[in-house]
């Protein structure tokens, strides 16, 4: 820089002019990566993510107030609608809390027969996540063999309940149907096979230079952080923090089973994704002591009215969803129509974290992010 | 409900001439009214009045829940701490519910976020409820947990129609979003909120859904209810006698 | 022209050999909005392989799809949305409404839910269902390659007729029972009332 282009202050006149704004880019909501309606508005500098706002309610379809205008049993097929992946979870934690509420005590044969269809329900999610978010990284196979044994699981939820998504599983009180004919033997050779599977998707993913690459280091979010920020479920996990609802606020019978809960170090995305690959053999864990352990008796309680009318009160119910804690604030006013309900989604609030895993990380790794959080655009909007 | 149904039959038109009033009544009563009234060409059996409804209860005056205080050390140490600003809720089913006064409600909140043997670092839950019928007509609602400790508490604060909360936000950062719904859905004014604006609604819609006296359809409402049937969740209006004739229904199938 | 040509000339309209070219290759774009997003994907997958009836990739831009399935609950605040992605195809476009929430709103009357995206852009294929099966999506799609086939109408040749002989008026009377499954039963020494087994 020759002296005369320098002025008084010692800055060259060139910086001055080379003014910088940032880039205001739009992702979404109609985007292969944002998994559902989402809109995040990125401000850039480059390729460096400066600033970012989410921009949500493409899918506000008005769930809390629909509910207060149905009665309870009529109520309960809408909530498989909020996070459609993983809908059995849903149903569950509505029945729980309407269960709580009254009372009423499930036996011991349909808490395990719901155990043994959360857990299904749990690996079909993280399957359908595993394959997304491979699929956003670039990694496309992975899709289609988790939607291969995705299918498997639907086939024996159609078997059981009659649908393979959005089932509306149980009713108030307990389950349904028992088992079919023949649908454990089906159901333990799915469980025998599940392990080789995932030893294959790990082959594929988890010390692949390339993957690592992608998912390490970022988008890391501390544990005291992550707790502020009310994260939980494997986001949660993934730094550290152990809060899993079936330990920590068991509910139908989960503590007679015994399984780990995997935990992260960093919390990065690569935890994240590692805490759900290893919650799927967990889930398996359960399913076998499950299918082994199951005790006989009925269905469903056998005094209970056919107009649901819990006492007015209101309780909280929260069960480990597939994204993480999926709480059910129900009031009731002692008619048969709930007062409110309003349903504590893991989604809505684990994107919150978004921003601090994405702001000063490249435009490329908010896609990684998005898909770490495993988010359900239903459940976020309610 | 079981007598109910049996005395919602038609009686055999020809049986008796006694009024069609409940069988037990009546069983008793022709013995001693039947005899004597007996014309020659009785009059054909007016049909019967519809037995009364069983009582569903008519709308509370103010919105009391059933069930009993739970104490708790948690309730304790804040009952200790703030004394009459906190009161406890009857639960029906065991929870620990406080209703806390809402000058009191920042202070209480920070303490149970940073009391050693509170320790509430999650707030699991933040909503707002509106009831029409109380004097104070919303409510905010805080689920709280310790992930250490592994207990938890709520802690409601009463509010009137325009009055606002003070934020949780300065005290868990996850109260962002929470409030934010809260205040689209019920108009409840958070005060000391970053940023408080419309998050899962439309930009500009006005109205306040899930308050009570907004209908379920919206702006829209009338034209939703003329395309399908006339009341929201299709529901019958008795409930009673929809249950009975589906009963009837089910024994003639 | 009666000269012998060989097996493999063929003679026909340009529209119909473009006909043939696009519904053969329908290129859907990615509008999974919801639940239907996820049955939509299934049938992408190995199972309900959607690529065989043309739809090989589901493009991201609408500048570069045939087909916008729109899938899911359509919302006041994406209406505007979608009737910006459909003006952004380039003609010849159609649109398949999968799910009831295209059709008439699903489940949800409420005030944040369109009652059907008729109201906003023009349907040629609506699929029901909650969600549909990924068999009844492809065969919407067969439907929509029907309906490009002969421009007016889609007919009714590739819909086979009841499979049972004998006229269905609507639903089936309560009571009413399917002579043919009765026997099939009867055969195996089971007996058959109102569809339900009876030993």
């Amino acid at each position: 820089m020759t002296p005369e282009l320098m002025d008084a202050a010692g800055t060259s006149p060139l910086r001055k002019t080379l003014e910088t704004t940032t880039m205001e880019l739009n992702f979404g909501p109609q985007h292969p990566a944002t998994h559902g309606v989402y809109r995040a508005i990125l401000q850039l500098d480059g390729e460096r993510v400066v600033a970012i706002e989410s921009v949500l309610g493409y899918l506000h379809r008005g769930i809390e107030k629909w509910v207060e205008y149905r009665t309870y049993t009529k109520a309960t097929p809408i909530f498989d609608r909020l996070d459609y992946v993983g809908a059995i979870l849903n149903c569950h934690g509505y029945v729980g809390a309407v269960e709580k509420l009254m009372k009423i005590q499930v036996s011991k044969r349909a808490q395990y027969i719901r155990v043994v269809l959360d857990e299904l329900q749990r690996i079909a999610n993280h399957l359908l996540w595993l394959g997304t978010h491979a699929l956003d990284l670039g990694a496309m196979t992975v899709l289609f063999y988790g939607l291969r044994e995705r299918e498997v699981i639907m086939d024996l939820f159609e078997a059981m309940v009659g649908q393979r998504l959005l089932q509306n599983a149980y009713p108030i009180g307990g389950v349904r149907l028992d088992f079919p004919r023949g649908w454990e033997r089906a159901c333990r050779n799915f469980m025998a096979e599940l392990p080789n599977r995932l030893d294959e998707y790990e082959t594929l993913l988890s010390s692949n230079r390339m993957w690592l690459q992608r998912t390490k280091g970022i988008g890391i979010i501390g544990g005291a952080e992550a707790v502020a920020l009310g994260l939980s479920g494997p986001t949660l996990r993934g730094s550290g923090v152990y809060f899993d609802v079936r330990k920590c606020i068991p509910y139908g019978s989960y503590e007679d089973f015994d399984f780990e809960v995997p935990l992260g170090e960093n919390g990065d995305v690569y935890d994240r994704y590692i805490v759900r690959v290893r919650e799927m053999r967990q889930s398996l864990r359960i399913l076998q002591q499950a299918l082994d352990g199951m005790p006989e008796g009925p269905l469903m309680p056998e005094k209970l009215s056919k107009i649901i009318r819990p006492p007015a009160g209101e309780a909280y119910f929260s069960v480990e969803g597939a994204k993480g804690q999926l709480g059910y604030y129900l009031v009731s006013d002692g008619t048969d129509k709930p007062w409110k309900c309003h349903v504590r989604s893991p989604s809505f609030i684990n994107l919150q974290g978004l921003e601090k895993m994405v702001v000063g990380g490249l435009v490329a790794d908010v896609v990684a992010n998005i898909g770490s959080l495993d988010i359900v655009l239903g459940e976020v909007d309610r | 409900m079981s007598d109910e149904e049996k005395t919602g039959q038609p009686e055999p038109p020809a049986a008796s001439e006694a009024p069609k009033a409940p069988k037990a009544q009546a069983s008793a009563a022709a013995p001693e009214a039947g005899a004597p009234l007996e014309p020659a060409a009785p009059p054909p059996p007016k049909p019967a009045p519809p037995p009364p409804k069983p009582a569903v209860p008519p709308a509370p005056k103010t919105w009391e829940p059933t069930g009993e205080v739970v104490a708790t050390p948690v309730t304790e140490k804040l009952a200790a701490a703030f004394g009459d600003a906190v009161q406890g809720v009857k639960s029906p089913c065991g929870e620990a519910i406080v209703l806390v006064k809402k000058d009191m409600l920042g202070e209480a909140l920070a303490f149970l976020k940073t009391d050693a043997d509170c320790a509430m670092d999650f707030l699991s839950n933040l909503t707002a409820a509106h009831y029409p019928v109380n004097d104070k007509k919303f409510e905010v609602v805080y689920d709280l947990y310790s992930v250490a400790r592994r207990h938890s508490v709520r802690v409601k604060v009463a509010l009137d129609d325009g009055e606002s909360c003070p934020s949780a936000v300065p005290i868990w950062p996850t109260a962002n979003w929470q409030e934010r719904e809260a205040h689209d859905m019920y108009g409840i004014v958070f005060e000391g909120h970053p940023g408080l604006k419309v998050i899962l609604l439309p930009e500009g819609w006005e109205g306040h859904p899930l308050r009570k006296e907004y209908p379920l359809g919206g702006p829209k409402e009338a034209a939703i209810r003329a395309d399908k049937f006339a009341k929201p969740g299709y529901m019958p209006d008795d409930l009673e006698a929809a249950e009975r004739i589906a009963e009837e229904g089910r024994r003639d199938s | 022209m009666n000269e012998s040509y060989p097996s493999w000339v063929g003679f026909t309209k340009l529209d119909w050999a473009l006909d043939y070219c696009r519904r053969n290759s329908l290129w859907p774009m990615t509008f999974g909005l919801a639940c239907c997003a996820i049955e939509m994907i299934a049938t992408s997958a190995s199972r309900y392989d959607i690529s065989r009836f043309g739809s090989e990739v589901f493009r991201p831009s609408p500048r570069q799809s045939d087909v916008m399935i729109v899938a899911g609950t359509v919302t006041e605040k994406m209406a505007p949305l979608v009737r910006r992605l459909y003006d952004q195809m380039p003609d010849p476009k159609w649109i398949i409404g999968m799910g009831v929430c295209t059709v008439a709103g699903g489940p949800f009357d409420t005030y944040a839910v369109v009652q059907g995206i008729s109201k906003l852009v023009p349907v040629d294929v609506y699929i029901p269902g909650c969600p549909p099966r990924p068999e009844a999506l492809l065969y919407g799609l067969l439907k929509l390659q029907d309906k490009i086939r002969t421009p007016k109408v889609a007919h009714e040749s590739f819909h086979r007729g009841p499979l049972l002989d004998r006229p269905t008026e609507g639903w089936m009377k309560k009571g009413e029972e399917i002579p043919e499954v009765v026997e099939r039963f009867e055969q195996k020494g089971l007996g058959v009332q109102h569809g339900q087994l009876v030993k």
